[in-house]
């Protein structure tokens, strides 16, 4: 999920990776001191991330004048460049050392967020400003996953990708709890410039962390780009009506919800809850639920796979109406946990799934080779 | 496949989040949330019933 937010990234903000969670001889990863610097790095990047999804419509929100209409054009403006900048993300990673392409991506972002907080610190910001910083920032997301994906196999042993692959998945989770919470009192303590500079540290952190790191030389791999897949995606979408019905649902989810959610959400909670804090408590409340639900996913083989999908996203399209609500702040962040174990179980069953497909997929075109 | 999906749904997002202030100004708050909440839901719930994903069964 998309998530940048998913996050906001736009991811994904609401996409848990379906991988297993550690087990006590699985942290074993951590011995080797490249991961350990690309797992503390990622750690500070995943919170940053969060730090950053509920900070900004805060720093718009402060600047003079600046409305909801403001706060919908500077985060529809990352999520453009990211979602521009994905298409080529992906080949860039398989092509430029990956290493570098992270420790200029976070360079990057912590100048942007740097930038911000000065303009904000100095009362000089205004919303032009942050559209300009955002598709700068949105550009840069885009380039630091596919590229920290391929790098691990390059900092670990042999087999060991997917205990490192959860034990990175596990980072994320308890981020998307804690963040937010941390982030909300930021910016009530600090101000939505200080919270800024705040991330801009975070990226800093990381790049050092990167910096620091050895990886061994890559080894050449095979991996579909992502223009590649799109073409072979359009057709398998195409003949699959449970593909495409799921794929509307998708799109209404994050073209009407998530909007909904990220520019209305925290406009009501400033008007009538306690602002930021309240705002941070809500969006860790869904965390909590989306961490809760792929637990869940993880032992749950749904019978009836369509259904699910359908019913776990249709209790996460009440989160629009949920945040703008005027229900007192413990009640939308219990029922935004709900929503997150919806979102969460949907995303997962729906990624089981399209693996399923291909992997069905893959045993055809081997066995009509022989 | 999951690119196709990841890029239906990441191009859509900005046009909603460019599109819900004004819609906000112009008709509310409270009627833009739960309007994309009802739109959202009964779009989920009439696929789920419909067809394809109704008879979706896991792979053997």
């Amino acid at each position: 999920m998309p998530a940048h937010w998913h996050s906001a990234g736009v991811s994904t903000a609401t996409h848990v990776d379906p991988e297993p969670l550690p087990g006590p001889g699985r942290v074993s990863v951590l011995r080797h001191p490249p991961f350990r610097l690309l797992f503390a790095g990622q750690a500070l990047s995943a919170v940053g991330d969060r730090l950053f999804l509920v900070a900004t419509p805060f720093a718009v929100l402060a600047i003079p004048g600046a409305d909801a209409s403001d706060v919908g054009l500077v985060i529809g403006a990352s999520a453009l460049s990211l979602a521009v900048c994905v298409l080529i993300g992906g080949v860039v990673a398989d092509r430029v050392p990956r290493r570098l392409t992270m420790l200029v991506s976070d360079v990057v972002r912590g100048v942007v967020q740097a930038i911000g907080a000065a303009l904000l610190l100095t009362d000089r910001a205004t919303v032009m400003q942050f559209v300009v910083l955002m598709l700068v920032y949105g550009a840069a997301e885009a380039f630091f996953r596919p590229a920290m994906l391929g790098l691990i196999p390059q900092v670990v042993d042999p087999g060991e990708e997917q205990p490192a692959n959860a034990l990175l998945a596990l980072t994320a989770n308890v981020s998307m709890v804690l963040a937010p919470a941390i982030g909300g009192v930021l910016v009530a303590v600090i101000g939505p410039g200080g919270s800024l500079a705040v991330d801009a540290a975070t990226f800093a952190a990381s790049a050092l962390s990167l910096l620091m790191l050895r990886p061994r030389p890559a080894a050449p791999v095979e991996r579909s780009s992502f223009a590649k897949d799109l073409a072979g995606g359009f057709h398998e979408v195409r003949s699959r009506s449970w593909v495409w019905s799921a794929m509307l649902a998708f799109s209404a989810y994050h073209a009407l919800v998530l909007p909904a959610v990220f520019v209305l959400g925290p406009l009501v909670a400033s008007e009538i809850r306690d602002g930021a804090t309240s705002w941070g408590w809500i969006s860790a409340g869904f965390g909590a639920g989306a961490v809760a639900g792929s637990l869940v996913a993880l032992r749950w083989q749904p019978s009836r796979p369509g259904l699910v999908i359908g019913a776990t996203l249709s209790v996460a399209s009440a989160q629009g109406w949920i945040c703008a609500s005027s229900m007192p702040t413990w009640a939308v962040t219990g029922l935004e946990a709900v929503t997150g174990v919806g979102v969460s179980i949907c995303f997962t069953v729906w990624e089981t799934q399209l693996q399923q497909l291909r992997s069905l997929a893959c045993r055809a075109s081997t066995t009509s080779d022989h | 496949m999951s690119s196709f999906d990841y890029l239906g749904s990441l191009t859509l997002m900005p046009v909603g989040l460019a599109a819900v202030g004004p819609l906000a100004t112009e008709v509310g708050v409270r009627t833009t949330a739960v309007g994309a909440s009802v739109v959202t839901a009964t779009v989920c719930l009439a696929v789920a019933l419909s067809g394809g994903l109704r008879r979706l069964r896991p792979a053997e």
